[in-house]
Protein backbone atom coordinates (compact mmCIF):
# COMPACT_ATOMS: atom_id res chain seq x y z
CA UNK A 1 0.00 0.00 0.00
CA UNK A 2 1.77 3.55 -1.09
CA UNK A 3 1.77 6.23 1.32
CA UNK A 4 -0.78 8.28 -0.81
CA UNK A 5 -3.75 5.99 -0.60
CA UNK A 6 -6.44 7.05 1.82
CA UNK A 7 -6.07 4.87 4.87
CA UNK A 8 -9.30 3.42 6.12
CA UNK A 9 -8.94 3.07 10.18
CA UNK A 10 -11.47 1.89 12.54
CA UNK A 11 -10.40 3.62 15.76
CA UNK A 12 -11.92 1.55 19.23
CA UNK A 13 -11.32 3.66 22.59
CA UNK A 14 -13.64 4.71 24.93
CA UNK A 15 -11.78 7.32 26.73
CA UNK A 16 -12.64 10.79 24.04
CA UNK A 17 -9.30 12.57 25.25
CA UNK A 18 -7.71 9.46 23.53
CA UNK A 19 -9.39 8.86 20.89
CA UNK A 20 -8.81 12.70 19.74
CA UNK A 21 -4.90 11.98 20.06
CA UNK A 22 -5.15 9.46 18.60
CA UNK A 23 -6.98 10.41 15.62
CA UNK A 24 -5.33 14.06 15.88
CA UNK A 25 -2.00 12.13 14.76
CA UNK A 26 -3.79 9.95 12.17
CA UNK A 27 -4.92 12.71 10.32
CA UNK A 28 -1.82 14.94 10.61
CA UNK A 29 0.64 11.90 9.22
CA UNK A 30 -1.61 10.12 6.82
CA UNK A 31 -2.92 12.54 4.29
CA UNK A 32 -6.42 11.51 3.36
CA UNK A 33 -6.78 8.87 6.08
CA UNK A 34 -10.30 8.53 7.15
CA UNK A 35 -10.24 7.51 11.03
CA UNK A 36 -13.57 6.37 12.20
CA UNK A 37 -14.19 6.59 15.64
CA UNK A 38 -16.08 4.27 18.34
CA UNK A 39 -16.28 3.77 21.59
CA UNK A 40 -17.21 0.13 22.46
CA UNK A 41 -17.12 -3.68 21.38
CA UNK A 42 -20.81 -3.69 20.10
CA UNK A 43 -19.77 -0.42 17.46
CA UNK A 44 -16.44 -2.59 16.52
CA UNK A 45 -17.70 -4.98 15.67
CA UNK A 46 -21.13 -3.70 13.82
CA UNK A 47 -18.38 -1.40 11.95
CA UNK A 48 -16.35 -4.19 11.40
CA UNK A 49 -19.28 -6.00 9.07
CA UNK A 50 -20.53 -2.51 7.71
CA UNK A 51 -16.75 -1.26 5.97
CA UNK A 52 -13.78 -2.07 5.00
CA UNK A 53 -10.76 -1.29 7.10
CA UNK A 54 -7.46 -1.10 6.56
CA UNK A 55 -6.39 -1.02 9.87
CA UNK A 56 -8.18 -1.29 13.08
CA UNK A 57 -7.33 0.16 16.55
CA UNK A 58 -8.67 -1.68 19.33
CA UNK A 59 -8.43 -0.52 23.06
CA UNK A 60 -8.05 -3.66 25.48
CA UNK A 61 -10.61 -2.05 28.30
CA UNK A 62 -14.02 -1.27 27.12
CA UNK A 63 -17.00 -0.59 28.65
CA UNK A 64 -19.09 -3.74 27.20
CA UNK A 65 -16.28 -6.32 27.97
CA UNK A 66 -12.34 -6.93 26.95
CA UNK A 67 -11.00 -6.10 24.19
CA UNK A 68 -9.60 -9.66 23.52
CA UNK A 69 -13.05 -10.92 23.13
CA UNK A 70 -13.81 -8.32 20.06
CA UNK A 71 -10.18 -9.05 18.70
CA UNK A 72 -11.46 -12.40 18.33
CA UNK A 73 -14.55 -11.85 17.07
CA UNK A 74 -13.04 -8.88 14.29
CA UNK A 75 -10.55 -12.03 13.45
CA UNK A 76 -13.36 -14.24 12.74
CA UNK A 77 -15.49 -11.69 10.68
CA UNK A 78 -11.88 -10.49 9.19
CA UNK A 79 -9.41 -12.51 9.14
CA UNK A 80 -7.04 -10.30 6.89
CA UNK A 81 -7.60 -6.81 8.51
CA UNK A 82 -4.80 -5.88 10.85
CA UNK A 83 -5.91 -5.14 14.42
CA UNK A 84 -3.43 -2.83 16.73
CA UNK A 85 -3.64 -2.89 20.22
CA UNK A 86 -3.61 0.23 21.56
CA UNK A 87 -3.60 0.10 25.75
CA UNK A 88 -2.46 1.83 28.70
CA UNK A 89 -1.27 -1.56 30.32
CA UNK A 90 2.38 -2.03 29.86
CA UNK A 91 3.04 -4.52 27.21
CA UNK A 92 4.35 -7.03 29.68
CA UNK A 93 1.08 -7.75 30.81
CA UNK A 94 -0.65 -8.84 27.41
CA UNK A 95 1.77 -8.53 24.67
CA UNK A 96 1.33 -12.62 24.70
CA UNK A 97 -2.53 -12.94 24.88
CA UNK A 98 -2.99 -10.53 21.97
CA UNK A 99 0.05 -11.85 19.95
CA UNK A 100 -2.28 -15.72 20.67
CA UNK A 101 -5.52 -14.04 19.46
CA UNK A 102 -4.43 -12.87 16.15
CA UNK A 103 -3.39 -9.52 17.18
CA UNK A 104 -0.65 -7.91 14.62
CA UNK A 105 1.13 -5.63 16.52
CA UNK A 106 0.88 -4.10 20.82
CA UNK A 107 1.17 -0.49 21.12
CA UNK A 108 0.69 1.38 24.88
CA UNK A 109 -0.59 4.38 24.54
CA UNK A 110 2.25 6.49 26.08
CA UNK A 111 4.40 5.68 23.54
CA UNK A 112 1.42 6.77 20.99
CA UNK A 113 2.88 9.94 19.90
CA UNK A 114 6.37 8.64 19.07
CA UNK A 115 5.86 5.32 17.54
CA UNK A 116 2.18 4.99 16.20
CA UNK A 117 2.84 6.46 12.95
CA UNK A 118 6.09 3.69 12.34
CA UNK A 119 3.27 1.26 13.75
CA UNK A 120 0.82 1.95 11.16
CA UNK A 121 2.90 2.26 8.50
CA UNK A 122 4.12 -1.16 9.21
CA UNK A 123 0.67 -2.97 9.76
CA UNK A 124 -1.03 -1.93 7.15
CA UNK A 125 1.55 -3.31 5.07
CA UNK A 126 1.19 -6.66 6.25
CA UNK A 127 4.39 -6.49 8.68
CA UNK A 128 4.21 -7.37 12.75
CA UNK A 129 4.66 -4.75 15.49
CA UNK A 130 5.78 -7.04 19.07
CA UNK A 131 8.67 -6.39 21.23
CA UNK A 132 11.76 -8.75 20.73
CA UNK A 133 11.56 -9.62 24.31
CA UNK A 134 7.80 -10.93 24.43
CA UNK A 135 8.46 -12.92 20.76
CA UNK A 136 11.30 -14.27 22.63
CA UNK A 137 9.18 -15.40 25.88
CA UNK A 138 6.73 -16.79 23.04
CA UNK A 139 7.74 -20.21 24.33
CA UNK A 140 5.25 -22.21 27.05
CA UNK A 141 8.24 -22.04 29.26
CA UNK A 142 9.66 -18.97 30.96
CA UNK A 143 12.56 -18.05 32.97
CA UNK A 144 12.90 -14.60 35.36
CA UNK A 145 16.16 -13.99 36.46
CA UNK A 146 17.90 -11.16 37.48
CA UNK A 147 18.61 -10.44 34.06
CA UNK A 148 15.15 -8.57 34.27
CA UNK A 149 17.67 -6.15 35.88
CA UNK A 150 18.89 -4.87 32.60
CA UNK A 151 19.88 -1.48 34.34
CA UNK A 152 22.72 -3.43 35.96
CA UNK A 153 24.57 -3.70 33.13
CA UNK A 154 24.77 0.08 32.46
CA UNK A 155 27.83 1.79 32.69
CA UNK A 156 27.58 4.38 35.76
CA UNK A 157 27.50 7.51 33.25
CA UNK A 158 24.61 5.31 31.70
CA UNK A 159 22.98 4.61 34.87
CA UNK A 160 23.33 8.02 36.10
CA UNK A 161 21.64 9.36 33.08
CA UNK A 162 18.95 6.98 33.65
CA UNK A 163 17.95 7.68 37.22
CA UNK A 164 17.66 11.42 35.60
CA UNK A 165 15.57 10.27 33.15
CA UNK A 166 13.32 8.42 35.70
CA UNK A 167 13.19 11.52 37.23
CA UNK A 168 11.35 13.62 34.73
CA UNK A 169 14.15 15.87 33.53
CA UNK A 170 14.80 16.20 29.94
CA UNK A 171 18.15 15.79 28.10
CA UNK A 172 19.10 19.87 28.20
CA UNK A 173 18.62 19.73 31.89
CA UNK A 174 20.03 16.44 32.57
CA UNK A 175 23.48 18.05 30.26
CA UNK A 176 23.21 20.95 32.87
CA UNK A 177 22.95 18.82 36.03
CA UNK A 178 26.13 16.63 35.01
CA UNK A 179 28.20 19.69 33.18
CA UNK A 180 28.39 17.82 29.77
CA UNK A 181 27.14 18.78 26.29
CA UNK A 182 23.49 17.72 25.20
CA UNK A 183 25.07 15.60 22.58
CA UNK A 184 27.34 13.45 24.88
CA UNK A 185 23.75 13.04 27.04
CA UNK A 186 21.88 12.26 23.76
CA UNK A 187 24.49 9.35 23.15
CA UNK A 188 24.47 8.04 26.61
CA UNK A 189 20.53 8.09 26.12
CA UNK A 190 20.59 6.25 22.73
CA UNK A 191 23.14 3.50 24.06
CA UNK A 192 21.53 2.64 27.10
CA UNK A 193 18.20 2.53 25.42
CA UNK A 194 19.74 -0.30 23.01
CA UNK A 195 21.43 -2.03 25.87
CA UNK A 196 18.01 -2.43 27.77
CA UNK A 197 16.01 -3.15 24.56
CA UNK A 198 13.46 -0.82 24.71
CA UNK A 199 12.29 2.20 22.38
CA UNK A 200 10.82 5.21 24.11
CA UNK A 201 11.40 8.09 26.71
CA UNK A 202 7.99 6.66 27.98
CA UNK A 203 9.15 2.71 28.50
CA UNK A 204 12.67 4.16 30.05
CA UNK A 205 10.32 6.28 32.39
CA UNK A 206 8.08 3.31 33.20
CA UNK A 207 10.98 1.34 34.03
CA UNK A 208 13.10 3.70 36.09
CA UNK A 209 9.99 4.23 38.08
CA UNK A 210 8.72 0.24 38.15
CA UNK A 211 12.53 -0.24 40.15
CA UNK A 212 12.24 2.65 42.21
CA UNK A 213 15.65 3.77 40.62
CA UNK A 214 14.74 7.31 41.25
CA UNK A 215 14.18 7.10 44.52
CA UNK A 216 17.66 6.05 45.99
CA UNK A 217 19.24 9.51 45.68
CA UNK B 1 -17.48 -15.97 68.97
CA UNK B 2 -17.53 -19.82 67.49
CA UNK B 3 -14.55 -20.55 65.31
CA UNK B 4 -17.17 -20.96 62.32
CA UNK B 5 -18.08 -18.07 62.96
CA UNK B 6 -14.83 -16.97 63.30
CA UNK B 7 -13.70 -18.43 60.06
CA UNK B 8 -16.67 -16.81 58.45
CA UNK B 9 -16.12 -13.49 59.53
CA UNK B 10 -12.21 -14.06 58.05
CA UNK B 11 -13.54 -15.37 54.63
CA UNK B 12 -15.78 -11.90 54.49
CA UNK B 13 -13.19 -9.49 55.43
CA UNK B 14 -10.77 -11.24 52.76
CA UNK B 15 -13.70 -10.99 50.36
CA UNK B 16 -14.44 -7.13 50.67
CA UNK B 17 -10.57 -6.23 50.81
CA UNK B 18 -10.02 -8.23 47.43
CA UNK B 19 -13.30 -6.34 45.79
CA UNK B 20 -11.81 -3.04 47.25
CA UNK B 21 -8.23 -3.12 45.55
CA UNK B 22 -10.38 -4.87 42.17
CA UNK B 23 -12.01 -1.20 42.33
CA UNK B 24 -8.97 1.07 43.31
CA UNK B 25 -6.56 -0.76 41.19
CA UNK B 26 -8.89 -0.36 38.08
CA UNK B 27 -9.79 3.18 38.81
CA UNK B 28 -6.60 4.23 38.80
CA UNK B 29 -5.54 2.33 36.00
CA UNK B 30 -8.13 2.51 33.40
CA UNK B 31 -9.56 6.06 34.69
CA UNK B 32 -6.92 8.20 36.24
CA UNK B 33 -4.22 5.99 33.73
CA UNK B 34 -6.18 7.21 30.42
CA UNK B 35 -6.61 10.71 31.58
CA UNK B 36 -2.83 11.06 32.06
CA UNK B 37 -2.59 9.34 28.47
CA UNK B 38 -4.73 11.70 27.26
CA UNK B 39 -3.30 14.79 28.42
CA UNK B 40 0.23 13.77 27.39
CA UNK B 41 -0.84 13.66 23.95
CA UNK B 42 -3.30 16.22 23.65
CA UNK B 43 0.50 17.92 24.44
CA UNK B 44 2.28 16.38 22.16
CA UNK B 45 -0.01 17.89 19.38
CA UNK B 46 0.71 20.84 21.18
CA UNK B 47 4.66 20.56 20.77
CA UNK B 48 4.36 19.62 16.94
CA UNK B 49 1.94 22.61 16.44
CA UNK B 50 4.63 24.68 18.38
CA UNK B 51 7.73 23.38 16.05
CA UNK B 52 6.02 24.28 13.41
CA UNK B 53 5.24 27.66 14.79
CA UNK B 54 9.30 28.32 16.06
CA UNK B 55 8.94 30.14 19.17
CA UNK B 56 11.73 31.68 20.92
CA UNK B 57 12.98 30.70 24.14
CA UNK B 58 12.57 27.12 25.86
CA UNK B 59 8.78 26.82 25.21
CA UNK B 60 9.17 23.54 23.39
CA UNK B 61 11.33 22.24 26.24
CA UNK B 62 8.99 23.17 28.59
CA UNK B 63 6.27 21.38 27.14
CA UNK B 64 8.50 18.48 27.16
CA UNK B 65 9.32 18.41 30.30
CA UNK B 66 5.86 18.02 31.17
CA UNK B 67 5.44 15.28 29.61
CA UNK B 68 7.58 13.55 30.76
CA UNK B 69 6.67 14.08 34.41
CA UNK B 70 3.28 12.86 32.79
CA UNK B 71 4.68 9.83 31.82
CA UNK B 72 6.75 9.40 35.68
CA UNK B 73 2.78 9.58 36.53
CA UNK B 74 1.75 7.61 34.26
CA UNK B 75 4.11 4.79 35.48
CA UNK B 76 3.48 5.65 39.10
CA UNK B 77 -0.38 4.57 38.14
CA UNK B 78 0.70 1.54 37.08
CA UNK B 79 3.37 0.40 39.72
CA UNK B 80 0.52 1.36 41.91
CA UNK B 81 -2.64 -0.48 40.73
CA UNK B 82 -0.04 -3.46 39.59
CA UNK B 83 0.74 -4.16 43.15
CA UNK B 84 -2.63 -4.15 44.19
CA UNK B 85 -4.05 -6.46 41.24
CA UNK B 86 -2.37 -6.94 38.55
CA UNK B 87 -5.19 -6.12 35.20
CA UNK B 88 -4.60 -9.62 33.85
CA UNK B 89 -6.42 -11.72 36.53
CA UNK B 90 -9.47 -9.29 35.22
CA UNK B 91 -8.86 -10.21 31.87
CA UNK B 92 -9.26 -13.69 32.78
CA UNK B 93 -5.36 -14.62 31.84
CA UNK B 94 -4.13 -16.17 35.43
CA UNK B 95 -1.06 -17.39 33.56
CA UNK B 96 -0.38 -13.56 32.40
CA UNK B 97 -0.92 -12.17 36.27
CA UNK B 98 1.08 -15.67 37.48
CA UNK B 99 4.06 -13.92 35.33
CA UNK B 100 3.88 -10.73 35.65
CA UNK B 101 4.28 -11.17 39.54
CA UNK B 102 7.35 -13.98 38.46
CA UNK B 103 9.05 -11.09 36.33
CA UNK B 104 8.39 -8.68 39.63
CA UNK B 105 9.47 -10.81 42.24
CA UNK B 106 12.76 -11.52 40.04
CA UNK B 107 13.27 -7.91 39.51
CA UNK B 108 13.26 -7.12 43.40
CA UNK B 109 14.84 -9.89 44.70
CA UNK B 110 17.25 -11.33 42.13
CA UNK B 111 15.46 -14.63 42.72
CA UNK B 112 15.48 -16.94 39.47
CA UNK B 113 11.96 -17.71 39.13
CA UNK B 114 11.35 -20.01 36.44
CA UNK B 115 6.78 -20.05 34.94
CA UNK B 116 5.51 -23.07 33.33
CA UNK B 117 2.40 -21.85 31.97
CA UNK B 118 -0.71 -24.25 30.51
CA UNK B 119 -3.75 -22.51 31.38
CA UNK B 120 -5.74 -23.30 28.37
CA UNK B 121 -9.33 -23.98 29.64
CA UNK B 122 -10.81 -20.43 31.14
CA UNK B 123 -10.69 -20.09 34.94
CA UNK B 124 -13.38 -18.28 36.84
CA UNK B 125 -12.85 -15.09 38.73
CA UNK B 126 -12.66 -16.61 42.15
CA UNK B 127 -10.48 -19.00 41.29
CA UNK B 128 -7.79 -17.07 39.41
CA UNK B 129 -8.08 -15.00 42.29
CA UNK B 130 -7.33 -17.72 44.82
CA UNK B 131 -4.64 -18.98 43.04
CA UNK B 132 -3.12 -15.92 42.14
CA UNK B 133 -3.01 -15.10 46.00
CA UNK B 134 -1.71 -18.19 46.43
CA UNK B 135 1.39 -17.96 44.31
CA UNK B 136 1.99 -14.59 46.08
CA UNK B 137 2.35 -16.08 49.06
CA UNK B 138 4.27 -18.61 47.94
CA UNK B 139 6.76 -16.37 46.96
CA UNK B 140 6.58 -14.16 50.07
CA UNK B 141 7.41 -17.26 51.93
CA UNK B 142 10.26 -18.98 49.61
CA UNK B 143 12.04 -14.87 49.85
CA UNK B 144 11.46 -14.21 53.20
CA UNK B 145 11.18 -16.88 55.73
CA UNK B 146 13.11 -20.02 53.16
CA UNK B 147 16.54 -18.01 51.85
CA UNK B 148 15.32 -19.51 48.40
CA UNK B 149 17.41 -18.53 45.49
CA UNK B 150 15.19 -20.39 42.96
CA UNK B 151 11.52 -20.82 41.96
CA UNK B 152 9.80 -23.08 40.06
CA UNK B 153 6.04 -22.57 39.45
CA UNK B 154 3.86 -24.49 36.99
CA UNK B 155 -0.05 -23.52 36.65
CA UNK B 156 -2.12 -25.88 34.33
CA UNK B 157 -5.38 -26.46 33.75
CA UNK B 158 -6.11 -30.13 33.15
CA UNK B 159 -9.17 -31.78 33.17
CA UNK B 160 -11.76 -29.81 34.68
CA UNK B 161 -8.99 -29.04 37.32
CA UNK B 162 -6.74 -26.04 37.65
CA UNK B 163 -3.54 -26.95 39.40
CA UNK B 164 -0.55 -24.55 40.57
CA UNK B 165 2.86 -25.96 42.25
CA UNK B 166 5.79 -23.95 43.76
CA UNK B 167 8.89 -25.38 44.57
CA UNK B 168 11.62 -23.59 46.30
CA UNK B 169 15.09 -24.34 46.76
CA UNK B 170 15.18 -23.25 50.48
CA UNK B 171 15.65 -24.27 54.09
CA UNK B 172 12.48 -26.31 54.39
CA UNK B 173 9.19 -26.30 56.48
CA UNK B 174 8.79 -22.39 56.31
CA UNK B 175 5.68 -23.07 58.45
CA UNK B 176 7.11 -23.92 61.25
CA UNK B 177 8.08 -21.58 64.14
CA UNK B 178 8.00 -18.42 62.69
CA UNK B 179 4.87 -16.54 63.43
CA UNK B 180 4.23 -14.77 60.61
CA UNK B 181 5.15 -17.65 58.31
CA UNK B 182 2.20 -19.73 60.03
CA UNK B 183 -0.39 -16.42 59.49
CA UNK B 184 0.36 -16.43 55.77
CA UNK B 185 0.40 -19.94 55.54
CA UNK B 186 -3.07 -20.11 57.41
CA UNK B 187 -4.43 -17.43 54.97
CA UNK B 188 -3.14 -19.69 52.11
CA UNK B 189 -5.10 -23.12 53.54
CA UNK B 190 -8.14 -20.48 54.20
CA UNK B 191 -8.35 -19.25 50.81
CA UNK B 192 -7.66 -22.90 49.32
CA UNK B 193 -10.71 -24.13 51.65
CA UNK B 194 -12.98 -20.90 50.64
CA UNK B 195 -12.23 -21.67 46.79
CA UNK B 196 -13.56 -25.26 47.47
CA UNK B 197 -9.66 -26.56 46.55
CA UNK B 198 -7.44 -28.55 48.21
CA UNK B 199 -3.39 -27.23 49.21
CA UNK B 200 -0.38 -29.00 50.70
CA UNK B 201 2.23 -27.52 51.55
CA UNK B 202 5.51 -29.85 52.01
CA UNK B 203 8.76 -28.87 53.55
CA UNK B 204 11.49 -31.06 54.41
CA UNK B 205 14.41 -29.66 56.16
CA UNK B 206 17.43 -28.67 53.44
CA UNK B 207 15.69 -29.77 50.39
CA UNK B 208 12.89 -26.86 49.56
CA UNK B 209 9.18 -26.26 50.04
CA UNK B 210 6.51 -27.52 47.19
CA UNK B 211 3.13 -25.57 47.47
CA UNK B 212 0.64 -27.48 45.64
CA UNK B 213 -2.86 -26.40 45.30
CA UNK B 214 -5.67 -28.12 43.07
CA UNK B 215 -8.88 -26.98 42.62
CA UNK B 216 -11.88 -28.66 40.52
CA UNK B 217 -13.03 -25.71 37.97
CA UNK B 218 -16.75 -26.99 38.06
CA UNK B 219 -16.86 -26.50 41.76
CA UNK B 220 -17.01 -22.70 41.29
CA UNK B 221 -19.08 -20.74 44.54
Amino acid sequence: MSAHTALRILLVDDHPVVRRGVADILIESFARATVQQVSCGADAIRFTRAGRWDLVILDLTLPDGSGLDVLKRIREIEPRTPVLILSVHAADQFEKRTIAAGASGYLTKQAADVELVTVVNRLVRGGKYFSAEVLAQMAARTRFTSDERPHERLSDREYEVLRQIGSGRTVSEIATLLTLSVKTISTYRARLMEKMAMRTNAELTRYAVSHRLAEDE
Amino acid sequence: MSSEQLRALTERIEQMREAERTRIARELHDELGQLLTGIKLDFAGAVRRLRELKPAGDVVDRVQSAMMQIDIAIAMVQRISGDLRPAALDHRDLGGAIEYEARLAAARSGLEIQVVNRVTNSVPPDAATAAFRIFQEALINAVRHARATRITARVVTRRAQLELYVRDNGVGLWDRGDSSASFGVLGMHERARHAGGRLVIRGRPGRGTLVAFCLPLGAER
